[in-house]
């Protein structure tokens, strides 16, 4: 294949992924009063205004404390049932895996619209608990898969040599097992984590004016006022998770690194 | 043998209760709420022949196909190719191509739907660059073209990433192969390479079509009344008119159609693998 | 026999990065000569053919195949058989599809490429499957297939890269029998890639063994064994006793005789040892002894009356002074 063509391809495709994101970022640092492009000159203003908006901020809060909690139930719900599963060898293991991962398959528009009946059927309608079970049941597939495929992937004969060593199964699962599938369950965890963080349909249906996430306030603040102050929010969202995903990434590249230095 | 069935018992039960109990029971529940068992409804099909009789509805059905066939198309073109460069590369530039397709899937859908408004927007990106090159503005912010580009944008990756996927798993001797058989580039690719992808390509195609169907917050914010689709009716129905049997009812119009994507995607793999 | 087929290679180099992975090869392969490319992993041997196949460009060098320069030439007009390690069957295609790929490739399609592949599927014995796909076929039925596919375009050389490597021990050894009959039946010019010893010396007429980007060696197995040109090759084929540290004297197991301790006979020299193991490998023994110096090994003919020298036991192991290959360090 050509690699002038190819070069050129990428280069726009590049183009063509990073302009809306490029322009959100520059809208976000523009003195005006409005949204344009490019922006007539740079401050901060905009960012320092959002910063100080409990409009934003609360929204904000809500979002990081709704995402957390979402991965920590989804965690303890998908953990145990995936190391079942990837042991299998009981009926209908396959069924229950395609079932716990189903909700991936399906629009989380109806998800919502569903749940959103069902929570005012059993009482719990505007709950912020309702929120937490939307979440819980968007990113357990996330965590499922993950934890799965790291169980899959590593040597289960280890698991045996501590059996015979006279480990109790809790002891093997607390020393052998878990460090084993810790990368799997950090990964999920952050993917839960930001599929919470970023999830619209449920948050905007389920959630009040006090529970609102960030995304369901930048959404409402677009449908009443266009101003740079969406572009501003936004930003401080992307740095978020790129800080997140960084950091987590630093955290790993370390772990393992600790790992292999100490196998050796 | 029965204690470790037990076991595997205990530890997925919480998981299948909680999606049974918050998932599957909605679902039902959606169901029946679409029947006319909901508050102040009267059970029967109502709201179904309601639906099929207005010819409204079948128009925003085949907005909806439309949009969705449109932005599948789009992603295609610009996956494919994209996928065939991810695949050759290697080391760093692979690594590179992959974060760049895959970052913006962290950044939330509304932030990148509000991007593409100030790339369209009259005081946008697109207006200055024809500005700058002495061409009319364009006023496409609320148009079908403007939200199928931000749509393919959002869904890009799913494309890219059925396809690559695919790639990657094939035998890069396979090319050699064909090479020293007397195949050119061009029937390397159009004899090995693009069947032994077409996998991918569909899978990747009904996974991008099924997804647009569901999305609305693009079409929420990017389009007007004009440019309605399924999704932002249901959506309309339960804020606006507060319908619910008929929000339900819509809903469970589109899960259908999403349902019958799936079906179609199985039973082509199905296909491809015989 | 095929009078076209001659390949010469003078001076082929390839760098990746600061390392050179074929680091100045001559080599000249006659035409219906089957020569085996013989070396560690890593020594370029794959490189080298991969560089003859056109798939991977050289640095420097001329190829020239029946005196015409095939520099510039892409592989898919140099017109080479070439059959790789993973077979690189079409999965998508049936086995006649398979075969025929080449054909259609040139052009060549109808009756004349029906008759052409039946008569090549018949040669590898896989007559009946040509409906078939690739992931119906055993390790060894893909590897006719992919020979076949490599032959039916009646190419001047065959280029194989390791083919025997994914088959088990048995099927390996009928293939290779196999594989030489054929070669010899159609004449056809064939340059082997192998980090196995005994597939070389079973399959080729003259062996190249390579070290590092460089061919060491190039003659007929026996040579190649029994006068081994570097300490390298002496080492790569067969088993051998160093007498010093650094390889400059050794001596190959089954020419070193144990005998009494204090024993020699004229013209042999010998060390003296405790007696520290005796493996029974079917017709042989194998005999190690702890000399001062080093461990030596000697292979001997079982003999059922003569039981082999007890664990502990002092002897000598003993070879004639004429059968020291000897290398400067």
């Amino acid at each position: 294949m050509n690699s002038g063509w190819s070069r050129g391809y990428v280069v726009l495709a590049g183009t063509f992924i990073l302009a809306p994101l490029l322009v959100v970022v520059a809208v976000a640092f523009t003195s005006a009063s409005f949204v344009s492009f490019p922006p007539p000159g740079w401050s901060l203003r905009w960012l320092a205004k959002v910063l100080a908006d409990p409009a934003f901020m609360r929204p904000l809060g809500n979002s990081l404390v709704l995402a957390a909690l979402a991965a920590s139930g989804a965690a303890l719900l998908a953990v145990p049932a995936a190391l079942a599963l990837a042991r299998g060898g009981f009926r209908g293991a396959a069924e229950i895996e395609s079932f716990l991962l189903s909700p991936l398959s399906l629009p989380a528009l109806i998800l919502s619209l569903s749940l959103l009946f069902f929570l005012a059927r059993i009482g719990l309608g505007g709950q912020p608990i309702g929120l937490w079970i939307g979440h819980v049941v968007v990113t357990i597939p996330y965590m499922l898969r993950t934890v799965l495929a790291t169980y899959r992937g590593v040597d289960r004969s280890a698991e045996e040599a501590a059996m015979t060593l006279g480990a109790t199964p809790l002891r093997v699962f607390l020393h052998v097992t878990l460090p084993m599938i810790r990368p799997g369950i950090l990964a999920g965890g952050l993917f839960a984590f930001l599929v919470s963080f970023d999830e619209v349909a449920i948050a905007l249906l389920l959630s009040t004016m006090r529970t609102a996430t960030l995304p369901v306030a930048i959404l409402n603040h677009i449908a009443h006022n266009y101003d740079p102050a969406v572009a501003a929010i936004s930003l401080i969202n992307i740095a978020l998770v790129t800080v997140a995903m960084l950091a987590l990434e630093f955290g790993f590249g370390l772990d393992r690194l600790m790992l292999s230095r100490g196998r050796k | 043998m029965t204690s470790d069935r037990r076991r595997a018992g205990l530890l997925v039960a919480p998981a299948v209760l909680f999606l049974a109990g918050f998932f599957l029971g909605p679902l039902l529940l959606g169901v029946g709420v679409s029947l006319g068992h909901g508050p102040g409804g009267t059970p029967g099909f109502g709201q179904y022949t309601r639906l099929l009789g207005d010819s409204y509805y079948w128009e925003v059905a085949r907005n909806t196909l439309g949009l969705a066939a449109a932005v599948t198309a789009l992603t295609l073109a610009i996956g494919y190719p994209y996928a065939l460069i991810l695949t050759r590369a290697g080391g760093v530039a692979k690594t590179l191509l992959l974060l760049l397709v895959v970052a913006p899937l962290m950044v939330n859908v509304v932030v990148r739907t509000f991007g593409w408004m100030v790339v369209f927007g009259r005081a946008g990106l697109l207006n200055a660059l024809l500005r700058g090159l002495g061409l009319p503005e364009l006023d496409i912010l609320n148009s079908w073209t403007a939200i199928a580009i931000a749509l393919a944008h959002v869904l890009l990756p799913f494309m890219v990433l059925s396809i690559a996927a695919t790639l990657e798993g094939l035998d890069p001797a396979l090319g050699e192969a064909a090479a020293t058989l007397g195949a050119d580039p061009w029937r390397q690719f159009r004899h090995v390479l693009l069947p032994l992808s077409l996998h991918g390509a569909i899978t990747g195609c009904l996974l991008v079509f099924a997804l647009c169907m569901g999305s609305f917050v693009t079409p929420l914010v990017m389009g007007n009344n004009r440019t309605m689709v399924l999704a932002v009716l249901v959506y309309q129905q339960l804020t606006v008119t507060s319908d619910w049997a008929f929000a339900a009812t819509l809903g469970l119009v589109l899960l259908a159609l999403v349902l019958a994507v799936f079906w179609l995607q199985a039973r082509l793999a199905r296909r491809l693998a015989a | 026999m095929n009078p076209r087929g001659q390949l010469a290679i003078a001076g082929a180099v390839k760098r990746f990065g600061a390392t050179a992975a074929v680091d100045g090869v001559d080599l000249a392969v006659q035409p219906g000569e089957f020569v085996a490319l013989l070396g560690p992993s890593g020594c370029g041997k794959t490189t080298l053919l991969r560089g003859i196949a056109g798939l991977t460009a050289l640095d420097a060098g001329r190829i020239a195949l029946d005196g015409v320069d095939l520099a510039g030439v892409p592989p898919w007009r140099r017109g080479l058989g070439m059959v790789f390690q993973s077979y690189a069957l079409f999965p998508h295609m049936t086995v006649a599809e398979n075969v025929g790929f080449g054909l259609r490739m040139h052009g060549i399609g109808g009756a004349e490429a029906a008759a052409r592949i039946a008569r090549t599927l018949d040669l590898v014995r896989m007559e009946g499957f040509a409906q078939r796909r690739p992931a119906q076929l055993s390790g060894g039925q893909q590897q006719r297939v992919a020979l076949a596919r490599a032959l039916v375009t009646e190419p001047p050389v065959l280029l194989l890269d390791e083919p025997l490597s994914a088959l088990d021990a048995k099927l390996r050894h009928a293939m290779r029998q196999e594989l030489r009959e054929l070669q010899r039946r159609l004449g056809i010019t064939a340059l082997f890639v192998t980090h196995d010893q005994d597939e070389a010396m079973g399959l080729a007429d003259r062996i190249a063994v390579m070290n590092r980007g460089r061919i060491e060696q190039i003659a007929p197995p026996e040579t190649i064994y029994r006068r081994p040109a570097s300490a390298f090759v002496a080492e790569f084929v067969g088993r051998m006793n160093r007498l010093d540290a650094e390889g400059r004297g050794m001596v190959r197991p089954e020419l070193v005789t144990i005998r009494a301790a204090g024993e020699m006979l004229a013209g042999e020299d010998g060390r003296e040892g405790s007696v520290v193991d005796g493996v029974f490998i079917g017709d042989r023994i194998e005999i190690h002894v702890a000399c001062e110096g080093g461990r030596l090994v000697a292979l001997a003919q079982a003999q059922a009356d003569r039981p082999p020298p007890a664990i502990g036991s002092r002897v000598r192991a003993c070879w004639r002074q004429s059968d020291v290959l000897t290398y400067p360090g």
